[in-house]
């Protein structure tokens, strides 16, 4: 056993423990306390009424979770996508709305056949719609879901999980169609097209508090307030760090 | 126990590649391996149901002539034709034929397409600056200052607008870049913790 | 067969959702999941310590501990002070139309759904086939479309205020004040009105002459009761819906209409015991917005009637007059600007208030027949509707797309701006980078990670040439690698162009494409074998190549260049490779990768960064032989400012909105 751990490990090491201290006492909070008071988030309020829309139309809504994998790096943007899929699919499922799916990665499409399954188990049917395979790059993939919004006629594309530049792509192609979107990724480069390209919008890790918004599932809701926890210490050292470093106190 | 099995594998599975990532010993290290290695086999195994969803997909798509339904039928055939190719071929995907459709059709395809982001970006833009609001105003500002940084153009001031620049990108970018990324590396560990500890098991039952 | 309690459409015995509107016929199962409890209106888990719906507000536990004596009495009180607010000339005819009313039917309380079982809470009651068929199919007449219409706007405001109301500040144990009737959502008569006209209508007709007329105190909550008549007895004696239809077909707009007059004319009548036959006529399917009216002044209820009270009987006619979720705005097609005139995500499953509903709708009737008074008195035309047009700005969009394409185009043609050479100086990252290529000794072995997928070659050639070209001009040994399956081959491509001539396997050697992203990287890092087994271009064993003699691990490379256009790709070399001891590493990478690596870059972990085309050129303008990337990178300069300009143009000059 060598723990020769460099100061990342470390502090990576440190992190997760205190986090998952954190993420234990916030289980038990809301298992004792019930949810807690959640600060609305536009872009899902909009997503719902999007959904009443749709279901109202009785056009199809289409879900995109991005182009990233399960088992990668971007496994936890996936799966917030997958949680709002998930949603989206159920209530496709109780009201017999289309819902189209399209995937980039072999693996997501995996976890959307299973998303189906469990909605078509909650809600009696499974949702029409497709679920569509396109193509692992990124850019034929943005491609390939502005066809199949346009060929299905859909009535609002939402799009949240792990996302690059294909964003803009795709995220334009459907406003230029007036099709309404809704959408949020976590990566820097792309949250400025996020943010200029439809007035629903959630910023980096806002798409992780989906799940517990959509589902009000207690492990969801649960890691949401640790993670807020979390990010309050964290900011209040980011915000010092900045300050500092302006004044020149400290370097590198 | 239909429950348990798989939450448990997926613990001991994370709990052994977290451990290799924090410690090093050599047995880790290779168990660590090859569970990574049966990952990529489970995924590649995911690309045939990927494969058959696009056939099963686009032969519906014909049969019910679709709206587009030609299409189909080109996607279909030239991904057997690239298929059939590559397979035959002695060299696999670096083979000339397979070689020959990435430099002709999917490179400029691809390349064309990416191009269209710069006008996307601009309408883009130009629509999330019609908003007027506080937060559009700085982004428009803070834009400007970047782009006449990089210019290059004007020489005499090019220097002052690059110190600007400079600061813009090293000081509340960075900063702000950070904020984003920790927050969703939150994001990120309370993921990884859930499903290490089944707190859900969102795609296990 | 099933009856939709939404729309009557007859479904197949055995269906769990309407075909024609997708409603649940049947009640939903499974309210209690794993420690949870399945809202019965959205079917959000919630944990089981919760009182009401996180998601829509809809109580999940009964309130059986609340005895009805306890519920606040305050429910009617804005409804009485409304009522105060009619035009004088309308008052008088309100107060006898109530006086009346009141006489004739059992209070609106009766219809409170109090369940009395956490399973009939929860439980979502079917509507019995007898009243469904008695339902009939017809659309909403106009009259109470436009009516509706008129009666969104007046409430917009008192709508919006409701949505704010988050639903966590509901208090958990107190009575919400959806059960006190205080606040309704409109949206609900929108289903309600047309299909209740014919059930509850019935104790008006049947009602004795002699109840008492005179009532002020409102003490609805315990005033439960239940019509001493069955449904079946209902409908035989009620006038068909069909027939009182083309009464209510008629336009309101231009005059009083024909029922409005006859409803004046057998005003007088009211003081007396009214006869069946006027009834009739003037029954409406808005008649029950009168009753709504008198609710409020109802008190005391005469014995015979207390001896109906119902026990635990649930009014059957519970589904259609649940609330939708939200008041939904339309905002295109011809009900833009109303609200909750369709049904949103179904009427019965997800009201934004739970099911309760019944004596809430007290105040809004009364809305609803104030305005239609109002309306009749006051409109003269109807209120105009604005579609928006969402396509407005598409037009503009191709002049944007035409002036940037012409100044991307234009200067690249005329070669005009020319670069301006050493000014401003390269930032530091770009001389880093520069130094560390420079200090390498001559014949160092150099792997060049190809870690961009075709779409971005554009940016990414311009970024890679010069550093390959450097790496070349000083001698260095270079193998290429690339985690994305198109990357050998753009690899090839470039070091052909740029090498001309060189000894394959000795200068340069092609490793090929390591699958597996994340994973294969790991592989390479714990071992070059690991990740990959035969060359690029000739398939031969790494052996095989004087290139690869003496190299083993990654730390056997001076250094590791990686070209990434994804952030992922470069994160993968820095944590996998990076974090080797004695690997280097500098990245060159797209422009928008930039803030990304400028950390790994401040804390050391990069030991250069170049990001994009202009430092590119910044690259090339230190190498002292400007070519590839200064032949464009002014000229792309200039169409980013003339974009920047159109933005601010646009904003300037173009208008608000």
């Amino acid at each position: 056993m060598d723990l020769a751990m460099d100061l990342s490990q470390k502090v990576g090491l440190a992190l997760a423990l205190v986090f998952l201290l954190l993420l234990y006492a916030s289980r038990l909070e809301v298992k004792a306390r019930g949810s807690p008071p959640l600060r609305p988030l536009r872009a899902l309020e909009s997503l719902r009424r999007a959904l009443n829309r749709a279901i109202e139309s009785g056009k199809p809504v289409h879900v995109s979770i991005g182009t990233g994998s399960i088992g990668e790096r971007d496994t936890a943007e996936s799966m917030a996508g997958l949680a709002v899929l998930g949603y989206v699919e159920e209530q496709g499922s109780y009201y017999r709305t289309p819902v189209l799916s399209t995937f980039a990665t072999p693996s997501t499409l995996v976890a959307a056949y299973d998303a189906r399954r469990k909605a078509t188990e909650a809600g009696g049917t499974p949702p029409p719609g497709r679920i569509y395979f396109l193509a692992p790059q990124k850019i034929a993939y943005a491609a390939g879901a502005s066809e199949v919004i346009k060929d299905e006629e859909a009535q609002v594309n939402v799009m949240i999980g792990s996302f690059g530049y294909e964003y803009l792509l795709l995220g334009e192609m459907t406003e230029h169609r007036g099709i309404e979107h809704i959408g949020g990724t976590t990566d820097p480069r792309v949250l400025p097209f996020v943010y200029a390209s439809s007035e629903n919008y959630l910023l980096g890790e806002e798409i992780f508090a989906a799940n517990a918004y959509l589902s009000s599932n207690p492990g969801a809701l649960a890691s949401l307030l640790a993670q807020d926890r979390m990010r309050t210490l964290l900011a209040v050292l980011i915000v010092v760090g900045m300050i500092l470093k302006s004044l020149g106190v400290i370097g590198g | 126990m239909k429950k348990v099995i798989p939450t448990l594998v997926a613990f001991i599975t994370g709990i052994i590649v977290l451990a290799d990532f924090l410690i090093y010993n050599p047995l880790l290290d290779q168990v660590s391996n090859s569970l990574l290695n049966w990952a990529l086999l489970v995924a590649a195994f995911a690309f045939i149901v990927g494969l058959l969803n696009v056939l099963i997909v686009h032969f519906t798509r014909i049969i019910k002539r679709e709206r587009g339904w030609p299409y189909s039928i080109v996607l279909v055939l030239a991904m057997w034709l690239v298929i059939i190719f590559g397979v035959l071929d002695p060299r696999g995907p670096q083979g000339p034929i397979v070689s020959w459709v990435f430099r002709y059709v999917q490179y400029p395809l691809q390349a064309t397409l990416f191009a269209m982001l710069a006008f996307f970006a601009l309408s883009a833009g130009y629509r999330a600056f019609r908003r007027q609001t506080v937060d559009a105003t700085i982004m428009l500002v803070a834009a400007s200052l970047v782009f006449l940084g990089q210019a290059m153009l004007i020489s005499e001031w090019g220097k002052w607008f690059a110190a600007i620049k400079d600061w813009i990108l090293s000081v509340p970018t960075v900063a702000g870049m950070r904020g984003i990324l920790l927050g969703v590396s939150l994001g990120v560990i309370a993921t990884g913790l859930r499903l290490l500890l089944g707190m859900d098991k969102p795609y296990a039952d | 067969m099933i009856y939709c309690p939404i729309c009557g459409t007859a479904n197949r015995d055995g269906s769990k959702f309407c075909n024609e509107c997708g409603a649940r016929l049947v009640p939903q199962e499974g309210v209690h999941e794993k420690g949870h409890t399945k809202c019965p209106m959205c079917g959000a888990l919630n944990p089981e310590s919760n009182e009401v719906c996180s998601q829509c507000g809809a109580r999940l536990k009964p309130l059986v501990s609340i005895p009805p004596e306890e519920l606040p009495l305050e429910g009617p009180a804005p409804f009485i002070k409304e009522a105060g607010e009619v035009k004088p000339e309308e008052e008088d005819f309100l107060a006898r139309l109530r006086e009346t009313v009141g006489e004739e039917g059992p209070p609106e309380a009766e219809e409170v759904f109090s369940p009395a079982t956490p399973e009939e809470a929860r439980q979502v009651p079917v509507f019995p086939e007898e009243i469904i068929k008695e339902i009939p199919e017809e659309e909403i007449p106009d009259i109470l479309a436009s009516l509706r219409a008129k009666v969104r706007e007046e409430e917009a405001l008192f709508a919006e205020e409701e949505e704010e109301a988050p639903p966590e500040e509901m208090p958990r144990v107190e009575i919400p004040s959806w059960v006190t009737g205080e606040e309704r959502p409109p949206e609900e008569k929108a289903e309600a009105a047309p299909e209740e006209a014919p059930e509850e209508e019935k104790p008006e007709v049947k009602a004795p002459p002699e109840k008492p007329p005179e009532v002020e105190v409102f003490r609805w909550p315990e005033e439960e009761e239940k019509p001493a008549f069955a449904e079946e007895e209902i409908f035989k004696e009620l006038p068909a819906w069909e027939e009182i239809k083309p009464e209510a077909e008629m336009p309101p707009e231009e005059e009083l209409p024909e029922w409005l007059k006859e409803a004046e004319e057998v005003k007088p009548p009211e003081e007396a015991p009214p006869p069946a036959e006027w009834l009739k006529e003037v029954e409406l399917p808005w008649l029950e917005e009168e009753k709504g009216v008198e609710a409020p002044v109802m008190a005391e209820i005469p014995p015979w009637l207390e001896a109906l009270r119902p026990l635990e009987e649930v009014p059957p006619a519970a589904p259609p007059r649940r609330p939708i979720e939200e008041a939904e705005k339309e905002e295109e097609g011809i009900l833009a600007g109303l609200k909750g005139v369709l049904k949103a995500q179904g009427a019965v499953a997800i009201p934004e208030r739970p099911a309760f509903s019944e004596v809430a709708e007290v105040p809004i009737k009364k809305d609803l027949l104030q305005s239609f008074l109002k309306l009749a008195y006051t409109r003269s035309s109807p209120p105009s509707i604005k579609v928006p047009s969402r396509r407005r700005g598409r037009r503009r969009y191709w002049l944007l797309y035409l002036v940037l394409f012409l100044a991307a185009l234009v200067p690249l043609v005329v070669k005009w701006p020319p670069m301006p050479v050493g000014s401003p100086p390269s930032p530091p990252e770009v001389r880093d980078f520069f130094e560390v290529v420079e200090g390498l000794p001559s014949h160092s072995p150099v792997l060049v990670a190809f870690d961009y997928e075709p779409y971005m070659a554009g940016e990414m050639e311009a970024v890679a040439r010069p550093v390959l070209t450097h790496l070349k001009n000083r001698g260095c040994k270079v193998a290429v690698i690339s985690l994305v399956p198109t990357g050998p081959a753009l690899a090839q491509g470039i070091w052909d162009e740029i090498a001309g001539s060189y000894s394959y396997g000795e200068d340069f050697v092609n490793l090929g494409y390591v699958p597996g992203r994340e994973a294969g990287l790991r592989a390479l890092a714990s071992g070059l074998g690991e990740a990959v087994k035969y060359e690029y271009v000739e398939g031969k064993p790494l052996d095989s190549f004087p290139l690869m003699q003496g190299i083993n691990k990654a730390s056997d490379w001076r250094l590791v260049v990686i070209l990434a256009g994804e952030p992922s790709t470069i994160l993968w070399w820095i944590e996998q490779v990076g974090s080797l001891p004695g690997v280097r590493l500098a990245a060159a990478v797209s422009a928008g990768l930039k803030p990304y690596v400028m950390p790994y870059y401040q804390s050391g972990q990069l030991e250069g960064v170049i990001a994009g085309v202009p430092e590119a050129a910044h690259y090339e303008d230190l190498l002292g032989s400007p070519s590839y990337v200064t032949s464009f990178a002014p000229a792309q300069a200039l169409a980013v400012l003339i974009a920047l300009l159109v933005i601010l143009a646009g904003n300037l000059f173009g208008g608000g909105g």
